[in-house]
Formats: structure tokens, sequence, C-alpha cells
């Protein structure tokens, strides 16, 4: 495989502390989810780089809940909430901007 | 997949709105040269990045780029008479330099007002076929990005553009994806590349059926093109068209995706197996310049997708003029195939109405996606299918598009970086942009895709770190 010479940016930081709550008003503003689907998807293709399988992708609770608010739908339906073909798991120990993906 | 919020900063363009105010940092290309052609032309309205402005080219050649209606009481200057290293209202008669100084005030004749306030001008610049402008705040202009082509004269450079009625995104993103031209244009790679070809579980016979895309014989000694037709029809079959480049060497839709970022914005290359050779990979690379171009993977030239406004864009394609064997220049290639009564080069005909689809040919294993025209129409039909402007809430994305997903944060995260007032990514300051290129290539299995294309070297462009 072809080592990419940066796969990820130097960080943009990216706060919330200036952005306005959602149009409701009941909860903070939604993390930026181009973000993490940008960070989830370098880290699944280095993974699949390395011959290894992938099961899942821990996440932020603040990224679940965002993920929960767009698919209403799937949400009512049971349906498991999923980012890149994997199902989410949220988990409080992982940073908003750095998904984690759980290896097979 | 994006919050609303990430999805109307991405997608809203004017003035007012964040990536509104990111586009217009770049040089835009805002109208096509030709429909300027001699100095004191008809002037022509253009609308991009959802405002209104007129173009004209005066007697002395120059180009002027203006706001569009006249700053005494709003007429258009659209209706403008260009005369005399000017233009016109036709209301009050007030005229206008292409720089937006007011030349002449016939109702207010002696007023120092001419001399202390011009109308509102832009610069603009001519290179590629195209007019482009500058819309960000005085001063702030970057380099312009001279790509190969960009000095040809008009006579070895086309344009070709197509207006197309949904947010100018939804057409970025497909111009480059790579993972559908597998499976989207089989069609055209079926005139190209005759040959059976499958899809998940659907096996295409892969016989050529847009029989209008079939090439002529071209040569072109700059190498900007090779491709050569071989063999003579028999009667009553079509003429083989010859394998163009690699031709399509891989049954492979699910690519490897690789991308980089580059001083322009990014390059990445999608990687397939070569069919029955396992010591080979083939790899097409495309590289795309914030915020509007891409050169895509075995094309000579580059797409460009330019927002009008919020639904509309321009999806425009540059390239040089190929020549045929007896050295003669081409014209029309990016255009062949396509049915005069869905779209035109000329400017009333250039918003592309999407043909009927042919199901007969797709029930009948001759058409995979039923429409002719090439890949551009077939392109054009999915885009505009997603709708006037696509909530990618609803969206599902795959590790393979995973060009989107960064073509999306290099947007986006310019746009954080212009609030901050910082300058926007990839604006290739001190770089060389006639490198940049798309390739095409079957290569052995160890080569480093990267070392193919050396011209993107340099260093990346990188957000500085923004303090929370």
């Amino acid at each position: 495989m072809s080592e990419p010479r940066d796969s990820t940016p130097a960080s943009v930081v990216w706060s919330n502390d200036h952005r306005s709550p959602s149009a409701s008003g009941d909860h903070p503003p939604d993390p930026y989810l181009s973000i993490v689907i940008d960070q989830a998807c370098t880290r699944i293709w280095e993974v699949w780089g390395e011959e290894d399988t992938i099961v899942g992708l821990r996440v932020n609770p603040a990224v679940y809940r965002a993920v929960a608010r767009a698919r209403p739908g799937e949400v009512v339906r049971g349906y498991p909430l999923m980012l890149l073909g994997l199902e989410l798991v949220p988990d409080e120990t992982v940073a908003t901007y750095e998904p984690a993906v759980i290896r097979g | 997949m994006l919050t609303t919020e990430e999805n109307e900063v991405l997608c809203r363009v004017g003035p007012d709105t964040p990536m509104g105010k990111v586009l217009r940092r770049y040089w835009t290309p805002a109208f096509q040269l030709a429909d300027l052609p001699k100095p004191d032309c008809p002037p022509i309205r253009v609308t991009v990045l959802g405002e209104n402005f007129v173009a004209f080219r005066d007697t002395k050649g120059r180009l002027g780029f203006l706001d569009e209606l006249c700053c005494h009481r709003g007429a258009s200057l659209a209706l403008g008479r260009v005369e005399d290293c000017g233009i016109r209202c036709i209301y009050h008669g007030w005229k206008f330099a292409v720089d937006g100084t007011i030349l002449e005030m016939p109702n207010f004749p002696n007023s120092t007002f001419k001399d202390r306030v011009k109308h509102g001008s832009y610069p603009v610049r001519e290179s590629g076929g195209l007019g482009w402008v500058y819309l960000g705040p005085p001063g702030t202009e970057p380099p312009f990005p001279n790509f190969a082509w960009s000095d040809l004269p008009p006579e070895e450079i086309e344009v070709s553009e197509m207006i197309l009625d949904c947010n100018w995104m939804q057409v970025q993103e497909g111009s480059i994806d790579s993972s559908h031209v597998g499976v989207l244009h089989l069609d055209t790679l079926a005139v190209s590349d005759p040959g059976p070809r499958t899809v998940g579980s659907f096996q295409f016979a892969g016989e050529p059926w847009d029989l209008g895309l079939i090439p002529p014989r071209v040569s072109d000694p700059r190498g900007f093109g090779v491709e050569e037709r071989n063999g003579n029809p028999q009667e009553g079959t079509p003429a083989r068209p010859a394998r163009r480049g690699v031709g399509w060497p891989s049954t492979d839709n699910g690519p490897r995706i690789e991308v980089e970022y580059t001083p322009f914005g990014f390059h990445y290359a999608a990687i397939r197996e070569v069919t029955g050779d396992p010591t080979k990979k083939y790899v097409r690379i495309t590289a795309f310049v914030m915020p509007y171009t891409a050169f895509i993977a075995g094309a000579t030239g580059a797409i460009m997708v330019v927002p009008r406004d919020d639904y509309t864009c321009s999806s425009i394609i540059v390239s040089p003029v190929p020549k045929d064997a007896e050295g003669r220049p081409m014209r029309g290639l990016a255009n062949r195939g396509i049915d005069p009564s869905v779209w035109g080069p000329e400017p009333e005909r250039r918003r592309l109405r999407i043909p009927p689809q042919d199901r007969e040919a797709m029930a009948a294993g001759k058409s995979f996606a039923g429409f002719r025209g090439g890949n551009r129409i077939q392109d054009a039909a999915v885009q505009m299918s997603e709708g006037k402007l696509y909530d990618r809430r609803k969206e599902h994305l795959v590790p393979a598009d995973l060009a989107i997903i960064r073509l999306r944060r290099l947007l986006l995260d310019s746009v954080r970086l212009v609030e901050q007032g910082k300058k926007p990514l990839g604006l290739g300051e001190g770089y060389d942009f006639t490198k940049v290129s798309g390739l095409s290539a079957v290569v052995s299995a160890d080569t480093r895709w990267q070392d193919l294309v050396p011209g993107h070297q340099g260093i990346p462009s990188r957000s500085s770190q923004v303090e929370a």
C-alpha cells in the first residue's frame, strides 16, 4: 500500500462556543459531522490498509445524538445508527472529533 | 452526512453567506470570452454566486465586469449601449468605464459626484477561453491560477458550458467522484472499450449503444490526448472504436481511495485491481483545485463547477482542441453525441433539459442507464435528480466516498478560517498551477501513485490551528 503523505490536515480546532443554540433552543449546537466523518473515514482506510476488519465506530455521545436527530425516521423504526456503514457506539471517553474504530 | 447547519453553509453562495464569502476569495470563472467576441459588442448579463453583473468589452478591447444595475436608479446595464470606451445606461445616459469610473452624467453634468464615486466594478482577467473575476475585498486578490492550457490561443482551446438546475455542490461532488465511473458510465465505456461488465449481480453485455459518442480519429503531437481508431467496420456493423489510453482494464467497482492535501486543494487516487493481472494496478488520479476545478483522470482539460445561485450552476469543460491525423483541429468533441434538443453551445441553449430515459433499451440489455449523450448527460441526470438543493442529512456515505468527504471538509474548514479573518485553503500561493493534472494509468502494483504526478508536490494547503 502506498503511504499517503498526510492523511489528516493539521488541526483546525473547532469550537462550538461561539455558535448559536439549535433553532429550537433545546440543545447545544451539533458537532460538525463533516469533521467526524472525515476523521472516521481516514481511520477506516488506515485499518483496512493493515488488512484488519472493522465492526463498529465509537463516537462521542454528542455525535451520537446529532446523528439521531438527523435520522428520526430510522430511530422510530428501530434501525441502528450508522456512519460509513458502521454501527455507532456512544462512548463518553471518545473526544468529539476523534472517533475510534472497533476492530473485528 | 451533514447536519442541517453544515449543509446550509456548504450550499448557500450569496454575498452574505459564509460560503459566499469564501468563494469570493478565489478567482471565479464567470463567463465565456466567446460571448464577448469583439470591441463594442453587446454586453452580457452574468449571474454568479447569487449576484447579477454585466460584462462588456469596450472600444479598446478591454473587459469590464460591473454591478448590473445602474448606480443612478437601477436600470439594467445589460440593456446598455457599449460605445466610446464605456457602457451607457439607456435610461438617463450615465456612462461607465471598464473600471467603474463614471464618465458621463448627462442629467447632472457639472457635478463632482462622478469624481468621487465609482460604479461597482471588479477585477477581470481573460484565461482559457473564460472571463475570470475577483469578487472579494479589494486588495486581497490571490495569485491567478494559470493552468497548462490557460494561455493557449482561442483557436486551440474549447469551452463547453452546461447550465444545470440544481445546487453546485451536487455537481461538484459528482465531478470529483471516481467510484461511479464504472457503473453510471457503462454505456460510455461500452463505446470506448466494448465488452461485458458486472455491476454487483448484474451482467451487462457492454455492446456499443450510444453510437453518437464514437470519436473520430485524432492525434495530437503535443501529447494532450491521443487516440487511434482501428479496423474497418464490417457492413451492417458499427465501427469498433479504438481503446483510449488504457481503456477500463478493471471490473473492480470498489476501488481503494487515497487522498492527500496539496498546495491547490487535494488530489486522490482510486486504485483498482487489473483484471487478470495481480502484478498490476489501475490508478485514476483526480486533482481538485479549490474551489471549482477538477482535473479528472484521463481527461486533457478540466471541469469547473461554478454556482450561479443557490439552485443553478454551470458545469464548464475547458480542454485543448485535439487534432486529427492530418493535424487539423477537431472542435466539438466534448459535445459529441448530445442531442441538440436537450442542449447546445449557444447562450440561449446552454440550460440542459434531461432527455427521456430509454427504458426499452435498458430492458433489452442494450443500455445500462438509458441516457444518450455520454458522461455529461448521465452525470447531470443523476445530479439533478437529487433535487434543487440536496439535504445531506439523508445520505449514508461509505468509505469509498472519501474524496467527497474531504472536499466538504476543505470547503467548510475554509469557511471557518475566513470567519476568523484568515485566508481560505488552496490558494496555492507560490505554486505553479501548470503542473496540475489528472492521470489514468496501469502500473506495477508496487508503484507509488504519488510519483506519477510529481508536479503536485509542495507545501500542502493546511489550515493553521484556530484558537477556540
